[in-house]
């Protein structure tokens, strides 16, 4: 779907949305099923959101009521802090020399960006759906990437005369990789910000994951760290557990 | 006691605190006012409670919206909005009184009540929600409910940035739309 029509479903959802643009947008949706599907998740996504703010506002509501004209709020007792034992230190200072001996260690087998690469690195695997539009257009492009010819992706993307932005999500990010594959590290990170901008949640966690790899690829550690730090901030991220068993290595 | 315009500017905060210190010193100050003219008019302190909350919600939704300005005391929005309310109920129980008013009113658009009252779904979503984590709720709710932008989100929510918010979020609608798929319940969307 084209992110003009996402957009229009969004501020028509939040009610910004102008008569005429109203009308161009269920003129689309009578005829297009998928128009009308996503519209129908937007007003449930949004009302979901609603149902949860006036569940939540009313609660407080109810603790404050009662707060200020009935009950007694019950006040429970802290439990008293447990006295340390004697030993505790000595424990303390076995946990401190063992963990330096696995730090110590860590440090002396860190791999180098190259085991890292083979370890962690491998071209996204491009799943066309029938979704979109644009796939047969630029089925070309498609099969230059499935057969692994990056530089031939990338020299059909640069030459394209349409407005790039038009093509989908999953196109976009594939000539993400064929720039990373062919070393245009600086490229393909402006497609990856394309990406992030459009936030789209079919790839989104893609998109974090090989953005740091590209980092990885770039020999730049500062910005690797902070982008598997993002992946490692949601324990449901699709890519958390090789962020960190990435992160723990580097 | 703070003023009106203190007091919507709290409701409008990301400072947990200032809100819910807002919300206190809206209901401490003005509950009595709406108890009295519900009780007075058929109906119960539960009732009073249920509706000056309901008023409440209203009014804090309002609030939330950027070209929200308040034309009158807070005192007489709040209760016009809990007027209005009580009689819908009235109206939908099928009952009619003459009603006895001490206060000054003000005529209200009456889209957020209306809007209240649409709780035929409320069930569903909360069967839905079941499925959903505490901190994605929290993300969905700020987002959608609070109109907050993604910059706040994280700040509220202490992540680290606000793309940490932004996925946090993407991950809640992805979870969802698989939730309702090919759900039956339809809109019908009109212009």
């Amino acid at each position: 779907m084209e992110d003009r029509i996402k957009k229009l479903i969004e501020e028509y959802i939040a009610g910004t949305l102008d008569d005429g643009q109203k009308k161009e947008l269920l003129k689309l949706a009578e005829t297009n099923q998928e128009i009308m599907q996503e519209l129908n998740f937007e007003q449930h996504t949004m009302n979901i959101g609603e149902h949860l703010g006036r569940r939540e506002l009313k609660m407080e509501l109810n603790q404050i009521h009662d707060e200020l004209f009935n009950k007694e709020i019950e006040i429970q007792s802290k439990p008293k802090s447990l006295a340390k034992p004697k030993w505790l230190g000595l424990i303390l200072l076995i946990g401190v020399i063992v963990s330096s001996f696995f730090i110590f260690q860590k440090v002396a087998t860190k791999p180098t960006p190259d085991v890292l690469i083979a370890d962690y690195y491998q071209p996204f695997q491009l799943e066309v759906g029938e979704r979109s539009s644009d796939e047969n257009v630029f089925q070309s492009l498609i099969d230059d990437y499935q057969s692994g010819d990056y530089g031939a992706v990338v020299n059909q993307y640069n030459g394209l005369s349409i407005n790039k932005e038009s093509l989908s999500s999953d196109l976009l990010f594939s000539v993400a990789i064929s720039n990373v594959e062919i070393k245009n590290f600086n490229e393909a990170l402006t497609v990856f910000s394309t990406l992030d901008a459009r936030s789209d949640f079919n790839i989104q966690d893609e998109v974090d994951w090989y953005k740091a790899l590209t980092f990885l690829k770039m020999d730049d550690f500062q910005k690797l760290k902070s982008s598997l730090t993002l992946i490692l901030e949601d324990k449901q991220h699709d890519y958390y557990q090789k962020a960190n068993s990435l992160m723990k290595k580097i | 006691m703070m003023n009106d315009k203190l007091l919507i500017d709290n409701l409008r905060s990301v400072d947990k605190k200032a809100r819910n210190s807002a919300l206190r010193s809206i209901y401490a100050s003005n509950y009595e006012y709406v108890k009295k003219f519900i009780v007075s008019n058929n109906g119960s302190e539960n009732d009073a409670k249920d509706i000056f909350q309901d008023a409440i919600i209203v009014m804090y939704e309002k609030c939330q919206r950027k070209d929200f300005k308040l034309s009158c005391a807070l005192r007489t929005y709040l209760y016009s909005i809990s007027k209005n309310i009580w009689l819908n109920r009235l109206r939908k129980k099928g009952k009619y009184v003459q009603i006895k008013s001490d206060y000054e009113e003000v005529d209200l658009d009456s889209n957020g009540l209306e809007k209240l009252e649409q709780n035929e779904l409320t069930k569903y979503y909360s069967q839905l929600l079941n499925k959903v984590d505490q901190e994605s709720q929290q993300v969905l709710r700020l987002y959608y409910y609070e109109k907050k932008k993604m910059k706040e989100i994280a700040q509220i929510m202490g992540y680290a940035n606000e793309q940490v918010a932004k996925n946090k979020k993407l991950r809640c609608i992805k979870k969802l739309r698989a939730l309702i798929g090919d759900s039956q319940l339809k809109f019908i969307f009109t212009s």
